[in-house]
């Protein structure tokens, strides 16, 4: 169901192409910080909201959505963001967002990053009306239904990876089939679904996801929330295998 | 010279049909000169005898699968066809046992060679061979056998290949009922005086030849008739080609700019492939430069966290983040302004112990704020390497978006083109289909029609030079025919007058032979018979079987096939076996062919095998040469009958009458009534 | 066709893909709607807790859980800390109250904050009696559930000492209780099997299979999870309405175990309020009872697995045997592989099923 929006000065500036690139950064981090929350696992430590951030982008065709970025940047120590993080650090400051301890880790040639527990301020007067136009709450207040369905798959995707064992959702994401294929070398991009021609190639993920069925007998079907959580047994057994 | 065989010995063994005397003997006959009667009535097998005669020689073979053909053709083929099985099976199919164990042994002679001959009766498959008493082994595989024993036969007989002695087994010695024969058959007649006459070198050249004509004149027909077809297509195709002009310019036009659009998609496709290598490298360095200037901006960060901690320890996570932020990167997150200006102020109050937040003195202040102290080094260091860092990503950044620009931009030119060039090869396809014969098209049949034509000049000039072969040949053979045409002429009307009472002579014609479906001819000498008849003066040539009787045609040809086997072996004996003519005949039509056949048989060696039916019992008795002086001379008759009444299994009528029969067969020979 | 599944992986094992299918009868069922599928969880928790002997409980009785939208929130209410992992670890689960997420797997933890027989009434004062909950007594070996809440229906289940086998009897046990507990009278059943308030006059619901078929699909996951997976046919152009079970085979792939195909036969067809319900009559039943027969059988050679027809008897008078009916004899005659066929009587009323016999 669509509505009309009054736009006022602020807002139609924003809507220059950074101006929307920010907003879709920013409605992400709500959605995925909501998601924890659901499932009970916030407050989420950075490394492993951008660790969900990342599965949620390469896992999103399961659910038949598009992806966010289609594409990381392959690193040391698991899948970052810094426009998510940037987002972030934002919205603490406009008290969407709570953080607690607050750290730097050091980064080589003596960079940093920042650390901290986030989780969304349940005592934000503005987070149930920002919640409800994500889609986060009923599908009628939603600005874009398809943003309920984003909603209800990250909802999905946490309840699985709150199965990780030690809710070790970023170790997680390094052993993830798209994230450790070995063709990309580090500092390098790996593009999953922005640049791809075919993403049951390309996205390795969905490829091992798409082979569950090779194990069930013809004709038995398998739910994309069943997929998901059967992908993240997949990750819990890569990381106890070592 | 051909020499024709003389059967001197006949042996059947457990045969069903002819159990003999005492049952289970089979059929044991000594051929001696002169007449050999094979006395009988319906269905005791005359003619099964007089078949295990020809099949002796033939075994599983003939002139076709089916056996003698009723007209052969023009050209006799090159080798002898295997009989099909229902043929073969001719002896068997009479038995019970199917003849399994059943075998005909026949001695023949051919001038002073013996040979003895023997076939199982079931298969015909030959089971010996011997010359002279000795034993020649023809091989093991059957058709080897059989291959190896016709090239015996073709040389006893003196001829060079089997076909031709087929052709004389058929037409010479085996007299069969109810064949047209030599005479009247045209191609049979040139066939047999070609093997008869000619010597076996040179006849086997000319049907040789023979095969040659037709088989060139077979393929310059096929050539002709192809190159009338590219012939006419090539007439279509020029008349329309006139009104085509037009839209082969309009093709010529369109195929032009598909070449350069497809030139233009490769070159595209080149580009694309440059660009997305570009634009993948500008997008790896985008990143890391978004990476580096967090993680330099974060170390800047780092360093004021620190000290923040320490100077304000109650101050909430969420506050410290603000003001590190603006200390940092010089943009307020609250309300986005730029904060350098401020930045300055804030870091020298903080040096002075200044609240940031409130603006409290240290003096107010609660908690006493110590004075800010930073390494300046490292703090200048890191916030140099930021501001770098956010240089680096701007250009990046731009970097980035004008090589994927770029990229974009050329994808959409190549999709521009990429679809023009399927419309254009759409219409190309449609205006050629449109076109009735391009040029390449018409040279391609002229080109075509050009070796069609050689090819069929070269085909006629085979055939031309074949044809000429021919003649040659014919012309070297036609001498020595016509040579002999006056002693056929004489023997012929001194047989033929003790058989019919007409005049008949026979004609020497130059016979045309037609080899080839076209109008050409090659002369050949040729036989006709003459006679005068009831209601005409003088005498016509008669040319067909049925300008003749039936009883006539027969006497005819048997005088004819006298008198050629007279000349042809020069004089020399041979056997001749018959099936008498009997339906056909009057009572004293009979008595002549008996008293001409006995006069063949009284001749030299000569051996006649005749079968008859009882009921012509005045042509037996003229054939032994009327009646009977004494009873020895009856005794003597009847050792020259193989009398079926006793020798052949009986049938019903034999077995209710069979003292009739024995009696009507005795007053024949003796010739009383 | 081509193997879709014959090109590897880069990185991937099969070894990796099929150990993680295994998982396939232990994760959450989300074919189920969120209340059902937390009390799945919770029994399952409980249970495999039970069946390791309470570790780790000390004397302790009753745990309490509730599915809460936003556990944090509700937890740092009550001070409740962080908890996760509850299947995974040995975190005492006795004498805590959880406010818990779907799968029972993360969420908020405390000391109850009350004695056990006070606790609906604090769930209430504390305006918590909309979320699911579920009550574990240890000693009563007793799991309580109420999806609709403390205020709602409550349900009784056994913890069971020992998991569920995949076996014949084991489904035959789900099925009779099932019936007994969940099917039997009006009372008890699901909405959509009698029609609203025309229960007595025996007029069935527009779709009582469907709503049969989710109670039984519910009930047959809930016993066999971890053991067994359960799926159920949902398109109802397909003309068949079944749960189908699949258990892992020996060749390290799940393959197809038991088809359960379920037809209703009734006295008249729906209708509503006050309108005249249209007859049904023997022989229709006859022949719905035949096509089930027919599908249960196709579909069992199809899959290779073992078909079973249960029929759910909605008429008013049960007298005559349906199994019994010519149209029925004839097809399971013709038919190559027989389903075992079972009728479980409704009734529309409590007092004619206790006419009938039943307690």
């Amino acid at each position: 169901m669509k509505r009309t929006i009054e736009l006022d000065a602020g807002a139609r500036d924003a809507l220059t192409a950074s101006g929307i690139a920010t907003m879709r950064q920013r409605a992400r981090v709500i959605q995925l910080l909501d998601a924890a929350e659901r499932v009970g696992i916030a407050p989420l430590r950075a490394g492993r909201l951008h660790a969900f951030a990342y599965l949620a982008d390469v896992l999103s065709p399961v659910w038949h959505l598009p992806a966010f970025e289609g594409k990381i940047l392959k690193i040391e120590g698991g899948p970052h963001y810094p426009e998510l993080q940037r987002e972030i650090d934002r919205l603490v400051v406009m008290g969407i967002i709570k953080v607690s301890e607050i750290s730097y880790i050091p980064r080589p040639d003596e960079g940093a990053r920042i650390d901290g527990l986030y989780s969304l301020n349940l005592d934000s007067p503005k987070l149930p009306g920002i919640l409800s136009a994500l889609g986060a709450r009923e599908l009628v207040d939603a600005l874009d239904p398809l943003d309920a369905e984003v909603h209800a798959f990250l909802v999905d995707l946490a309840g699985a990876l709150a199965s990780v064992p030690d809710d070790e959702i970023d170790t997680a994401a390094t052993v993830d089939a798209t994230y450790a294929d070995e063709r990309i070398h580090v500092s390098n991009v790996i593009d999953f679904g922005k640049w791809t021609t075919d993403i049951h190639v390309d996205n390795i993920s969905l490829r091992t996801v798409d082979r569950f069925r090779k194990f069930l007998p013809e004709g038995a079907m398998l739910t994309s929330g069943e997929k998901l959580y059967l992908y993240a047994s997949f990750l819990g057994r890569r990381i106890h295998a070592g | 010279m051909i020499r024709l065989p003389i059967l001197t010995y006949l042996r059947v063994e457990k045969y069903g049909l002819f159990p003999g005397v005492p049952a289970g003997r089979g059929i044991e006959w000594t051929f001696t000169k002169g007449l050999c009667l094979v006395a009988g009535i319906n269905g005791l097998g005359k003619t099964t005898l007089i078949t295990m005669l020809l099949r002796i020689f033939t075994g599983p073979y003939d002139l076709t699968a089916e056996g003698l053909p009723e007209r052969l053709e023009s050209v006799v083929a090159e080798r002898p066809v295997v009989l099909k099985p229902g043929s073969i099976r001719f002896f068997a199919q009479r038995v019970a046992d199917k003849a399994v164990n059943a075998v005909v042994l026949v001695r023949v002679r051919f001038g002073d060679d013996e040979l003895e001959i023997s076939r199982r009766l079931s298969d015909l498959r030959l089971v010996s061979f011997a010359v002279n008493g000795k034993s020649i082994d023809l091989g093991a595989n059957r058709e080897e056998r059989e291959a190896a024993f016709q090239q015996q036969i073709c040389y006893y007989f003196d001829v060079s290949s089997f076909v031709d002695v087929l052709l004389v087994l058929h037409h010479v010695v085996f007299f069969k009922e109810d064949r047209p024969g030599a005479l009247w058959d045209e191609n049979a007649q040139r066939h047999v005086l070609r093997a008869l006459f000619l010597e076996k070198d040179l006849a086997a050249q000319v049907a040789t030849a023979e095969r040659r004509v037709q088989s060139a004149d077979s393929q310059a027909r096929n050539i002709s008739a192809s190159a009338y077809t590219i012939e006419q297509k090539l007439q279509q195709a020029r008349s329309s080609q006139k009104n085509a002009s037009e839209k082969s310019l309009q093709l010529a036009a369109e195929q032009t700019l598909l070449d350069a659009e497809l030139k233009e998609s490769e070159r595209l496709d080149t580009l694309i492939a440059q660009l997305d290598e570009r634009r993948k490298d500008a997008r790896r360095e985008y990143e890391r430069a978004k990476l580096f200037r967090e993680e330099a901006e974060s170390a800047v960060e780092s360093l004021k966290f620190a000290a923040l901690a320490r100077l304000f320890p109650t101050m909430e996570d969420a506050a410290r983040l603000v003001v590190l932020k603006a200390l940092t990167t010089g943009e307020c997150l609250v309300c986005g302004a730029d904060t350098q200006a401020r930045l300055k102020e804030v870091e020298a109050q903080l040096a002075k112990g200044i609240c940031p937040v409130c603006g409290a003195n240290p003096e107010q202040q609660d908690s006493v704020v110590p004075g800010l102290k930073v390494e300046e080094k490292r703090v200048k260091r890191a916030r140099d390497t930021a501001q770098l860092a956010v240089k680096e990503e701007e250009a990046s950044r731009i970097n980035y978006e004008e090589t994927a620009a770029e990229y974009g931009s050329v994808l959409d030119r190549l999709g521009t083109v990429r679809a023009s060039i399927e419309e254009r090869s759409l219409r190309a396809r449609q205006l050629s289909a449109e076109l009735p014969f391009e040029a390449g098209d018409i040279l391609h049949l002229q080109k075509s029609l050009e070796l069609t034509r050689r090819s069929q000049r070269q085909a006629e000039s085979n055939r031309a030079s074949a044809a000429k072969d021919l003649s040659a040949l014919l012309e070297r053979g036609r001498g020595v025919i016509e040579k002999q045409t006056k002693k056929l002429a004489a023997t012929f009307k001194e047989n033929v007058k003790e058989m019919i009472a007409e005049d008949a002579e026979l004609v020497g014609i130059t016979g045309q032979a037609k080899l080839t479906q076209g109008k050409e001819t090659f002369a050949v000498p040729a036989f006709r018979s003459q006679m005068s008849a009831a209601d005409r003066p003088g005498k016509t040539l008669r040319n067909s079987p049925d300008d003749v009787s039936e009883s006539q045609r027969e006497l005819i040809d048997l005088a004819f096939r006298l008198a050629l086997i007279n000349i042809a072996t020069g004089g020399a004996a041979c056997t001749l076996t018959m099936e008498t003519p009997e339906a056909s005949l009057d009572e004293l039509a009979m008595q002549r062919v008996g008293t001409a056949l006995h006069g063949f048989a009284a001749h030299g060696d000569n051996r006649l095998i005749v079968t008859s039916n009882l009921t012509n019992a005045g042509m037996i008795t003229a054939m032994f040469g009327g009646r009977a002086k004494s009873a020895a001379e009856v005794a003597r008759r009847r050792e020259h009958v193989i009398n079926l009444l006793e020798v052949a299994a009986p049938n019903q009528s034999v077995l209710s009458s069979r003292a009739q029969y024995q009696r009507i067969l005795t007053s024949a020979l003796t010739g009383k009534r | 066709m081509p193997d879709e599944f014959s090109d590897p992986i880069p990185g991937v094992s099969e070894a990796e893909v099929a150990g993680a299918v295994q998982n396939l009868t232990k994760i959450p069922v989300t074919a189920l709607e969120n209340r059902e599928r937390f009390v799945v969880a919770v029994r399952s928790l409980v249970e495999s807790r039970a069946q390791s002997g309470w570790n780790n409980e000390g004397g302790e009785d009753v745990g309490v859980f509730l599915l809460a939208p936003y556990p944090r929130e509700v937890g740092e209410r009550y001070g409740a800390t962080a908890v996760s992992d509850l299947i995974a670890t040995d975190d005492p689960i006795l004498g805590r109250m959880f406010f818990l997420n779907r799968d029972a797997s993360s969420g908020r933890g405390m000391a109850l904050p009350v004695a056990a027989n006070e606790i609906v009434e604090w769930v209430a004062d504390q305006k918590l009696d909309h979320l699911p909950m579920v009550v574990v007594h240890r000693n009563k070996k007793l799991l309580i559930s109420r999806p609709q809440g403390a205020s709602g229906d409550a349900r009784n289940d056994l913890i069971r000492d020992k998991p569920p086998v995949a076996s014949i009897e084991e489904i035959d046990e789900a099925l009779k209780v099932s019936h007994r507990e969940l099917l039997l009278t009006p009372s008890i059943c699901p909405p959509g099997v009698w029609e609203s308030g025309r229960s007595s006059q025996y007029v069935p619901g527009p779709l009582p299979e469907k709503a049969i078929q989710r109670q039984l699909a519910t009930v047959l996951t809930s016993w066999f999870h971890g053991v067994v997976k359960a799926e159920m046919e949902d398109s109802i152009t397909v003309g068949r309405i079944d749960i189908r079970l699949l258990r892992p085979g020996t060749d390290g792939k799940f393959a197809y175990w038991v088809i359960l195909e379920l037809k209703v036969i009734k006295s008249s067809h729906n209708a509503k309020k006050k309108a005249k319900a249209k007859e049904v009559k023997l022989v229709e039943n006859a022949e719905v009872v035949a096509e089930g027969i027919r599908q249960a059988s196709a579909f069992g050679k199809d899959r290779n697995a073992e078909p079973f027809l249960e029929i759910y008897d909605l008429r008013k008078d049960k007298t005559s045997d349906i199994l019994g009916h010519i149209v029925v004899v004839n097809e399971l005659n013709k038919s190559t592989l027989k389903p075992q066929c079972r009728v479980w009587p409704l009734y529309g009323s409590a007092s004619d099923a206790r006419l009938a016999g039943w307690p």
